[in-house]
């Protein structure tokens, strides 16, 4: 095929500057775009074993005014507990319609629960878009019989800081 | 402000791109009018037995599920397997077999619009009562959204 350089007219349609671009970029590789934040954490505790005790680490979707404050979900790829022994460890996460709820451990999402010795590691191709005022909660446990058992919860999450509508 | 045409010189070769509107690339995210899809179940299997789990998609809608969990809290061989239902035609989507835990992650997802299969397979000599859970996480939108179509006139 023979390359030839052309002029045609095109309606540019909608408001604003006029898009002069001769090259369309396709969507192929997922990239971080400008709004966007990579959001990635370690948090490690030590905590009593009961014998089957969960603990679970909050989550609140978005704290402050909400009345100004923009909503920025935050979409969460993996959470994964790993402990310090071979020992069975769980990884779980919840959902709640409020504090209250999660006080009273009664989630409106269960998005999974996964067991692993030594790690358990949730893990969502499409991530789990966070919802403005809901508070989210992540299961920490170790099933062993020593009295205490240190636990690290790594979290790796994106925030958006433009919403579309 | 008005709406005027302009001339740009089309560079390349093929065909001209007459779009109005580009898709920037982001980062894989639910977009607005999709929702998380997030089923879970707590199941008993029996010892060296097979427990079948549908879970049913309401009519008129698609999960797009690229995540599939097993899960217990014993170092038991489970297996998995996955069938997509509909019109009475199982086929299969995944199978796996592990210790524990078993998790699947399928990039571009797969499409549910009837039912979702599980079949766990116990492999031990022990009931495993009340600890078996399993899950499916994906992307939850209508068919109309999913079957969308751009009609060029």
């Amino acid at each position: 095929m023979t390359a030839k350089l052309e002029t045609f007219s095109a309606v540019a349609r909608g408001v604003g500057r006029k898009d002069y671009s001769t090259v369309v970029e396709y969507a192929t590789q997922a990239s971080m775009r400008g709004h966007q934040v990579r959001y990635n954490s370690v948090a490690s505790f030590t905590l009593p074993t009961v014998p089957f005790g969960v603990f679970y680490t909050l989550y609140f979707a978005f704290p402050g005014p909400l009345v100004e404050a923009p909503a920025t979900p935050r979409h969460f790829y993996s959470i994964l507990n790993t402990t310090e022994r071979n020992a069975l460890v769980i990884c779980a996460f919840y959902r709640f319609a409020s504090e209250a709820d999660y006080w009273i451990f009664n989630p409106d999402r269960w998005y999974g629960t996964m067991y692993g010795y030594g790690e358990a590691e949730l893990r969502f191709t499409n991530g789990i878009k966070t919802e403005e005022g809901k508070v989210y909660a992540v299961a920490l446990a170790e099933y062993s019989a020593n009295p205490t058992f240190t636990i690290h919860m790594a979290s790796h999450s994106l925030l958006e800081e433009v919403v579309y509508g | 402000m008005k709406e005027s045409p302009f001339v740009f010189p089309a560079r390349g070769v093929g065909r001209r791109d007459y779009s109005l509107m580009v898709e920037h690339a982001v980062e894989s995210t639910i977009r607005s009018y999709q929702d998380v899809y997030s089923e879970w179940q707590t199941i008993s299997v029996a010892a060296g037995d097979d427990t079948e789990v549908d879970i049913a998609i309401p009519r008129g809608n698609v999960a797009i599920v690229s995540d599939f969990f097993a899960s217990a809290p014993v170092s038991t061989l489970l297996g998995l397997t996955v069938y997509a239902v509909s019109d009475a035609i199982a086929g299969l989507v995944i199978r796996r077999t592990k210790y524990g835990s078993i998790a699947s992650h399928l990039t571009k997802g797969f499409p549910f619009l009837g039912i979702i299969r599980f079949v766990v397979h116990n492999y031990s000599a022990v009931d495993l009562v009340d600890v078996v859970d399993i899950g499916a996480v994906g992307i939850y939108t209508s068919e109309q959204e999913y079957y969308l179509r751009i009609v060029t006139p």
